[in-house]
């Protein structure tokens, strides 16, 4: 089954728009604080005590305080909108339910790591290189993690092509 | 090189250009902005004063947006003076991500290049109309709901500025730079059909 560029995108813009929506109809319920605190922003504190045990960075609501720093994760900065960008790609792109399983899973794995790094990395800079932040957080942290969610997707996607076009070759010979 | 390589590389050069790039992008942006702000304000009761690059109170060079808004059209005196800002380096994802992708598409030759970009242009100008033109006046409306004592409103602004903060705007940017190589390929593709047929 083929797709054109145009029909891909109008397929990835409504997927995501849908996805989106339904997460912002769940902000304040259980199913969100669960997805946010607890397997984003709890594993992120816990990872940055580990590595770095003299940080003693402590979650309150939805801020990650430590002595030297206050991050605040504001809507949009949690990274939930990676996971729902990856699916919204996925499922607009031709492919077979096996293959689409396995983009998901892989491709989740990926983002929620990016998502983790993504916030420890945002504490860091906040704690020790506050002068850098304005760089950081406005346009190198959110699209970084983007572009290789976006080289995952490249990868996983032109890996479901290829047997497609062995099994066009062979039909043409 | 593999097809992955390059895209990677692209990316770290669009990281670079646009932590480099990102406030002279603006101040040349910024006019363009002010132009579709007025554009929408004359079907509302805004008044755009300007669209600049300034400092916020912290010092951080940002986009900023000053305005009035009105309880009804013609009214003569504002109900409030608003003032709106965004980040500079909000401001330049939607570019770098769409010319990224517009750039890096594979082409056969440079006249298609030329022609994904030709094509891109337009679309690239309504693609920043809807995202960061949007993003400027998109507290208009509840600060007229709210002159007008209705504290609760959540606008389609407020909506359509959520889902563009949301990552929304990179999603649009990426698939405005498919839909232009869309209709470039459909261009291409017609004038060869033509050039066929007048053989």
């Amino acid at each position: 089954m083929a797709t054109t560029p145009a029909r891909f995108a109008l397929k990835f813009v409504i997927g995501f728009a849908v996805l989106m929506s339904a997460f912002e109809a769940s902000r304040g319920t259980a199913f969100e604080r669960f997805v946010i605190e607890d397997v984003i922003l709890l594993p992120t504190v816990k990872l940055i005590n580990t590595v770095t045990p003299t940080e003693q960075v402590s979650l309150e609501g939805r801020s990650l305080v430590s002595a030297g720093a206050t991050l605040h994760v504001t809507r949009g900065c949690e990274g939930v909108e990676m996971f729902l960008l990856l699916i919204a790609a996925i499922l607009a792109f031709p492919a077979s339910f096996k293959r689409r399983v396995q983009g998901l899973l892989f491709g989740s794995i990926l983002a929620y790591g990016l998502s983790i790094a993504r916030l420890m990395a945002l504490h860091y800079i906040l704690r020790y290189s506050p002068s850098t932040w304005e760089t950081s957080h406005g346009l190198i942290l959110p699209l970084a993690p983007i572009f290789l969610m976006a080289l995952f997707f490249l990868r996983w996607s032109s890996a479901d092509l290829a047997p497609n076009a062995r099994d066009q070759d062979s039909h043409a010979a | 090189m593999r097809r992955e390589w390059r895209w990677a590389l692209a990316a770290v050069a669009a990281l670079t250009v646009g932590a480099t790039c990102a406030e002279p992008y603006a101040r040349v942006a910024a006019p363009y902005y002010g132009l579709v702000a007025d554009l929408l304000a004359q079907w509302h009761p805004w008044r755009i004063d300007e669209v600049v690059v300034a400092d916020d109170p912290n010092g951080r060079a940002v986009l900023r947006m000053t305005g009035e808004v009105f309880q009804r059209r013609g009214d003569p005196s504002p109900a409030a003076r608003m003032v709106v800002r965004i980040q500079v380096g909000e401001a330049i994802e939607v570019p770098i991500v769409f010319w990224t992708v517009l750039l890096m598409w594979p082409a056969t030759t440079i006249r298609h290049r030329l022609l994904h970009v030709a094509v891109g242009v337009p679309v690239f100008l309504g693609l920043e109309g809807i995202t960061t033109g949007c993003q400027l006046v998109y507290a208009m409306p509840k600060a007229v709901a709210l002159s007008l004592g209705d504290h609760d409103l959540v606008t389609s602004w407020d909506r359509w500025s959520r889902f563009l903060g949301d990552s929304g705007r990179l999603a649009l940017a990426l698939a405005a730079a498919l839909l232009a190589i869309s209709v470039a390929k459909r261009l291409q593709s017609r004038s060869r059909a033509n050039r066929v047929a007048a053989a």
